[in-house]
């Protein structure tokens, strides 16, 4: 598929924090069949509606990645090389949805929004709610997209900026565990250490084991084992520590424990 | 030998050989890093793969009983998609101690699913649980016993991107090699580089085509033929970047994508590491060209030293026997 792409992002977002704004270069990238513009442009519209329809609270906000990433998934079908290329996201969020990104990130000029937001990484508005819907797709299911409404951003974090999103079936089990059945720990601040904790053992089951060849079942013992080992103990929940920083020799700070 | 959380040994599978397909490199089990040009429309990236697990050795070290059922998975993964997939499995028979061999075969990988480099790792794993208490052995099903990783560079470095022509055929001079670059442009998309070898010269052919020399002297001259012909591509891009005036140098780095002045900056990056700021590579190589320019000795003797032309006579023991100098 054939792409539009920006060429110069990192000098035009950079450009708006001295006020002499450098216009953004755009080229086509890729081979195949060109990139329906015109149900891009319909897909913006359904995202600016999202923006005017929610509140720009936590909550909103929530809901607004909930359902920006449903709408994402269902009307960006991209090939997964090609979504792999920032400069698309890039084009997508710099010239095409810049609305939406203030709104997402509560900000009313563009030069105030992180970069990582607009450059296409991990963190990028648009490509981390594609690639959460891509990771749950499920073709066959009446409601394909339905797991990407689930979940809280952090959740998504651990799941898209580790290798672990490679496993499909493993993080589609882990959503429907954790936000559909309610099978985590019920109070919702013992949550987020109890899915934190899952994911963590997860990542380190599985060096010694291939997740991409279990079947479902096994999969499912799998993350209720490891559900059942993290579980947060009873009483007051403490947020994780923070690392201390300390002085080496050098009389360089460095993290330590 | 690794013995946490259950005995694994790598060494099982490290004959298992990795090529790209079609080529006419030889099979070179130390090799565990391919260089491809990514494919531009479409097609799959075809690999081929010498399967060589030696069951004696699992059986024998011990990783699991005589006759337990065992699986060689290929996994692939790609981190910039966030794809992962087993794309072959082998059943590996262990009721007999003998080395598993199959015929190369063909592994061809979605070329849309993976982006920028990807890993392929061959897994040996028990393919059925052992129901029995922990006794330092694995256990469950696809427990892993051994694995060998591959990793799959596609930004055209090297490998593929070497092509065997007629140089009398293309009227270019009766050399060893030459670096093509369309229209001595680096603006020009990295896939279409080349990097011709003259069939012409039966001996080069007969020189480059095996690994599998047994003479010594046959093993360096082969091997320092590569290395040099890695040289000499590394040190015809960034001798190329270098020559270009200063006005003509990229001004954003993401502009650089897909390029020749993507490679040119990343074989920069290597030659120059001292002197290279990874974040900001465009101001790097302004500097690089304000220093170098005009100084392509020394640029020479950099690319030397980056492409570990030195270690290859290191490692002879003709040419370099100890306390010969």
């Amino acid at each position: 598929m054939r792409v539009p792409i920006l060429t110069n992002a990192r000098t035009v977002v950079c450009s708006w924090k001295t006020g002499e704004p450098v216009e953004p270069e755009v080229r086509f990238a890729g081979y195949g069949p060109d990139l329906d513009l015109t149900a891009l442009a319909q897909l913006v519209e359904q995202l600016t509606a999202l923006t005017g329809r929610l509140k720009q609270d936590e909550k909103g906000r929530r809901e607004f990645d909930q359902c920006a990433a449903r709408l994402l998934g269902e009307k960006l079908p991209l090939p997964p090389s090609v979504a792999a290329d920032k400069r698309f996201w890039q084009w997508f969020a710099i010239t095409q949805a810049e609305s939406v990104v203030l709104w997402r990130w509560k900000k009313t000029d563009r030069a105030k929004v992180k970069a990582q937001h607009w450059l296409g990484g991990w963190k990028d508005t648009f490509r981390r709610l594609w690639l959460r819907a891509t990771l749950i797709h499920e073709p066959t299911a009446s409601d394909p997209f339905e797991l990407a409404g689930y979940g809280h951003e952090d959740f998504w974090v651990g799941i898209i900026e580790r290798d672990i999103a490679g496993c499909r079936l493993l993080v589609r089990t882990l959503v429907h565990s954790f936000f559909l059945a309610g099978d985590g720990a019920a109070r919702s601040e013992k949550l987020m250490l109890h899915y934190r904790g899952t994911l963590k053992r997860l990542r380190q089951i599985r060096p010694g084991r291939v997740y991409e060849q279990m079947t479902a079942d096994e999969v499912d013992a799998l993350v209720r084992e490891a559900m059942a080992a993290t579980l947060p103990a009873d009483g007051p929940a403490t947020p994780p520590a923070r690392r201390k920083k300390r002085k080496n020799a050098a009389g360089r700070i460095r993290a330590g424990a | 030998m690794k013995v946490y959380p259950f005995a694994r040994a790598d060494a099982v599978v490290e004959g298992i050989g990795l090529r790209l397909a079609g080529g006419d490199a030889g099979w070179n089990q130390r090799a565990d890093r391919l260089d491809l040009v990514p494919p531009d429309n479409g097609e799959p990236v075809r690999l081929e793969v010498r399967i060589d697990v030696d069951v004696p050795a699992a059986l024998a070290r011990p990783l699991l009983p005589a006759g337990h059922p065992v699986t060689l998975l290929a996994v692939a993964r790609c981190s910039d998609t966030r794809w992962a997939e087993v794309i072959r499995q082998w059943p590996v028979p262990t009721h007999v101690k003998k080395r598993f061999t199959p015929d190369p075969e063909i592994l061809p990988v979605d070329g849309g699913k993976v982006a920028g480099q990807f890993r392929l790792t061959f897994c040996l794993c028990l393919a059925a649980a052992r129901d029995v208490p922990a006794d330092g052995l694995a256990r469950k099903r696809w427990n892993i016993l051994a694995e060998k990783r591959f990793t799959v560079v596609m930004t055209g470095t090297g490998g593929a991107i070497t092509e065997w022509v007629s140089f009398s055929e293309r009227g270019l001079p009766a050399g060893l090699w030459h670096l093509h670059v369309p229209g001595d442009d680096l603006e020009e998309p990295a896939g279409n580089l080349r990097f011709y070898l003259n069939r012409d010269i039966e001996s080069l052919r007969r020189l480059l085509a095996t690994t599998s020399g047994n003479l010594h002297d046959r093993v360096l001259a082969h091997n320092l033929t590569r290395r040099q012909i890695r040289t000499a591509f590394i040190e015809g891009i960034v001798s190329l970047a270098l020559a270009m005036p200063e006005g003509e140098l990229p001004r954003d780095a993401d502009g650089v994508t897909g390029t020749c002045w993507e490679l040119a900056f990343s074989l920069c990056g290597q030659v120059f590491a001292g002197e290279w700021d990874q974040e900001d590579p465009v101001a790097s190589f302004g500097e690089i060209h304000r220093r170098y320019a005009a100084r392509p000795h020394v640029v020479k003797t950099l690319v030397q030293q980056v492409a570990h032309l030195p270690d290859v006579l290191e490692r002879s023991v003709i040419l370099n026997p100890p306390g010969a100098t």
